[in-house]
């Protein structure tokens, strides 16, 4: 209720204030129309509706009751998944957004996140606008170095973050499932949330066909791995194109996946030969060295040098930016130079996808598509929806109907059925445990639950949310699984922006936000607070979560105290007119 | 899943429909209406041709409707929470709740079964009934009236999606709203989901629909007085369900009310109006020659 009454008391306050402003004495009324007036500071909290993401939605309002309170304008902006990112990773159009980061296993990640050079590119580099040339070096250095040198490093940038907050780390949500195991078994925990996950499932009956559920239609109508508006985390897209190289969960070393081998070089920084796998694409050609030569010319710059400034790929970026250069050296065969002496950290410039170059060489053209401001650089490579999807991936694409199912089916030429898996554990390949993979879009997370109960599907393809939970448990036939994934919620801040531009605004906004009653009440208790991006050994023990932030919530129980936000407002330089926050722009 | 609740509601509003006609319409009026159907469908036919369009109308809004409006239209969510807060001011001026919070606070689960029923059944029955019932009548003029409301619902309707980009208090208010239909019932969301999209909200369609049917009930009260008092009960609780469903805003029904007294208006301008393929071709030539007369 905090929120309307407050919304009322802006009312009358600015009644009021209108009141008083006409009975200014007439001799000053040049002086004082001379200087410009001062208006509430209002803030727009971009997100997506509760259908798409109800945790999201829920830290929306918790943020924006309590800047309500603390006398700041604030609206919450509810859009669909694909707008939503589009307005914030490719046209920058935000305040503040509460959204998910798709995979964060790697402090690199946060070079991508956080490097100022890339605040004018489209997609998850820097979407905040974010620079600082300490933090730049920081991000430079971990990259120079590794063991012990490299959490020293790392810890340093997580502090840094959160003496800066260009985005304020949440917490992680605990990755929901149910699934059916009377036609399937070997569910990972949590479902299926990686493409390896898929290799994991074996036939428990007759059944060919894997039915999942869908909870929206993105993937029927697009299936292109660079269009980064139309992807959650690329599970799907993960299934139809297939890396040099993959890291399960739960596996140290990376796995060769499409390279055959990696030979290792002990320059400084490191090089590597990889020799790749015989496999074909989905269409029958070869998958050749010269493919994957061109997938990382094109990802760093998908115009191919048409335009004065490159067009890297929106995603990924930081996996790219790892591989210095790439030398075709035989049909199967090519040499890479990282910009990394670090061995573990070279093997992620490995895991981007390969794209075929007959179908991609010629998407490098200028892109002439509505919905994205035109006169920004973007390629057809960034909106071409890829139907037809022509991967080297383990599934290919059959058939789909806009907004409502597709199917993909098992690829037999795929090396891993062919007995050319060396070097892959004997769980992911051997026999193929389906035929066919039917997604089908449910209209939402109960009728999910109530399709599965009937028998008509296996699992949803994507989690589920906590709220489900009871109902999962009540029902026959289904049981519920959890793991903990690698992407947290995070309040993004377009430091672009006044005053977003100021760190000491961000810190004072970052105590709007309590942790605790986030995860009780949005995620249910099925999750865990957090102040960092990165998770275990990445962990400064002074960081780790003991109930309290180290810039604590301002107030109690989810709840603002007035006069200690306000507190903290003005300590910062901000001025209050009555009981709001005023600015002389407004803005 | 779909199928089977389409046909589910199909049937039971089939025999709520059978009912109501024999006991409202009564079995003098449908032995008249087995006489004369030849003239009387004749008469009706120009009015079902309106559908056409409209159902070319319906399909470009659901394929390309959405993506559309959300290149063109403007985003008033916020702005329907903000307004929503505001309106049970008088009766709560100290802590002022938001009108679908204040209406769920008093959920049971038998007034959540039958708001649910009414918002499914009872619309379809009440929209479809006012078809069949002036159907029977000796004079064309309210089945032309019903017609062309319905379809400047609609049409109206489908402008004002395509402009207002908004999600339903279900959306947003998370940890106070219940989408108690999409909870509690979930059959019905296949059918909804397929017929609907979730950010066709301002106006609330369901309550201009609802509104025109029981206004036009009481325009035939002298026909079908037993009507009129069924209609009018089917409508308030069609309009109190969107709100107690969590679907609409209150704001959504205001203004859906407004557009269902609007669409009954636009009906009797336009009852005596033939909408034949030579009518359509005068009134073009009409306006042709009014703009060459001012460019004189």
């Amino acid at each position: 209720m905090a929120a309307e009454s407050v919304t009322r008391r802006r009312f009358l306050a600015t009644t009021a204030g209108a009141l008083v402003t006409t009975s200014g004495c007439v001799g000053g009324v040049q002086n004082l129309a001379g200087r410009s007036r001062t208006a509430q500071l209002s803030l727009r909290i971009s997100t997506v509706p509760a259908s798409e993401d109800p945790y999201a939605v829920w830290i929306a309002n918790h943020l924006a009751d309590n800047l309500e309170a603390s006398g700041v304008d604030t609206i919450v902006d509810p859009m669909s998944y694909d707008v939503f990112l589009r307005e914030v990773l490719i046209n920058h159009e935000f305040d503040i957004y509460i959204g998910r980061y798709p995979r964060l296993r790697d402090p690199d990640e946060l070079r991508s996140m956080l490097y100022s050079a890339y605040s004018e590119e489209q997609g998850w580099q820097n979407p905040f606008g974010f620079s600082d040339p300490g933090t730049d070096e920081l991000l430079d250095e971990q990259r120079a170095v590794s063991g012990d040198d490299r959490i020293d490093i790392t810890n340093e940038i997580q502090q840094q973050i959160l003496n800066e907050q260009p985005f304020v780390v949440l917490g992680v949500a605990d990755r929901i499932s149910a699934v059916r195991t009377d036609r399937f078994s070997g569910w990972p925990d949590g479902g299926l949330d990686n493409p390896t996950d898929y290799l994991l499932l074996d036939r428990a009956g007759e059944e060919t066909t894997l039915e999942l559920l869908l909870q929206n239609g993105r993937i029927t109508e697009n299936r292109n791995p660079l269009a980064v508006e139309y992807r959650d985390r690329g599970t799907l897209v993960g299934l139809l194109y297939e890396p040099l190289v993959r890291t399960p969960d739960g596996v140290d070393e990376p796995l060769p996946w499409l390279a055959r081998d990696i030979a290792w070089e002990e320059s400084e920084p490191t090089a590597a030969t990889v020799r790749l796998r015989e496999t074909p694409w989905h269409d029958g050609r070869s998958v050749t060295a010269d493919d994957v030569a061109f997938t990382y010319e094109f990802l760093a710059d998908t115009s191919l040098g048409e335009y004065d400034t490159a067009v890297p790929t929106p995603w990924r970026r930081s996996h790219v930016s790892l591989v210095e250069s790439v030398t075709v050296e035989a049909n199967d065969r090519l040499r890479i130079e990282f910009t990394t002496p670090n061995r573990s950290l070279a093997y992620r410039g490995l895991s981007v996808p390969i794209l075929p170059e007959h179908i991609w060489r010629e998407r490098s053209d200028a892109a002439d598509l509505a919905g994205v401001d035109l006169s920004s650089r973007t390629t057809s490579a960034l909106v071409d929806p890829n139907e037809a999807a022509v991967g080297s991936g383990f599934l290919q694409f059959d058939a789909a109907v806009p907004k409502e199912s597709v199917s993909l089916t098992v690829f037999p030429e795929h090396f891993l059925w062919n007995g050319d898996a060396n070097g892959i554990p004997a769980r992911f390949g051997g026999t193929q445990p389906f035929d066919r993979v039917e997604f089908t879009v449910v209209p939402s997370q109960d009728a999910a639950v109530e399709v599965l109960a009937e028998g008509d599907a296996d699992a949803p393809a994507d989690r589920l949310q906590a709220s489900i939970v009871p109902r999962i448990i009540d029902t026959e036939g289904i049981s519920m699984t959890r793991r903990v994934p690698s992407s947290f919620y995070h309040v993004g801040c377009n430091c672009r922006r006044a005053p977003l531009t100021d760190p000491r605004f961000r810190q004072v906004l970052a105590q709007h936000l309590d942790r605790s009653a986030i995860v009780d009440e949005a995620f249910d208790g099925h999750g865990t607070p957090s102040e960092v991006p990165l998770r275990g050994k990445w962990v400064p023990k002074e960081l780790e979560w003991n109930g309290t932030a180290s810039r604590p919530f301002l107030g109690s129980d989810g709840d603002v105290a007035v006069e200690r936000t306000q507190d903290a407002f003005r300590s910062a330089g901000y001025q209050y007119d009555g009981d709001q926050l005023v600015r002389r722009s407004g803005q | 899943m779909f199928l089977s609740t389409a046909a589910q509601v199909a049937g039971i509003v089939s025999v709520f429909l059978v009912v109501a006609t024999v006991t409202i319409v009564g079995p003098d009026r449908l032995r008249e209406t087995r006489r004369t159907y030849r003239e009387r469908l004749a008469a009706a036919a120009p009015y079902v041709g309106l559908l056409v369009p409209l159902l070319v109308v319906n399909k470009l809004a659901r394929d390309i409707g959405p993506e559309l409006s959300w290149l063109v239209g403007i985003r008033i969510t916020g702005w329907l929470q903000t307004i929503d807060g505001l309106l049970l001011w008088p009766l709560y001026p100290e802590a002022t709740p938001q009108v679908v919070v204040w209406l769920q606070s008093m959920a049971t689960p038998a007034v959540t079964a039958y708001f649910s029923s009414v918002y499914v059944y009872g619309y379809v029955f009440l929209l479809v009934f006012p078809i069949i019932a002036y159907m029977s009548l000796s004079y064309p003029e309210p089945f032309r009236r019903t017609a062309i409301a319905y379809g400047a619902n609609y049409l109206i309707g489908v402008v004002c999606y395509l402009v207002f980009i908004a999600y339903g208090p279900r959306n947003l208010l998370v940890e106070q709203v219940e989408g108690l239909l999409f909870t509690q019932h979930t059959q019905y969301q296949f059918v909804t989901a397929a017929v609907n999209n979730e950010t066709n909200v301002f106006p609330s369609l369901h309550t201009s629909m609802a509104v025109t049917a029981a206004l036009l009930a009481w325009s035939t009260r002298d026909e079908y007085p037993l009507w009129v008092p069924i209609a009018t009960l089917l409508a308030v609780s069609v309009i109190v369900s969107t709100m107690y469903l969590g679907i609409h805003w209150a704001t959504d029904v205001i203004f859906g009310i407004g557009l269902g007294w609007l669409s009954v208006v636009i009906g009797y301008r336009f009852e005596d109006w033939q909408p034949t393929l030579t009518g359509v071709k005068l009134r073009l030539t009409g306006i042709r020659n009014a703009i060459r007369s001012r460019q004189r």
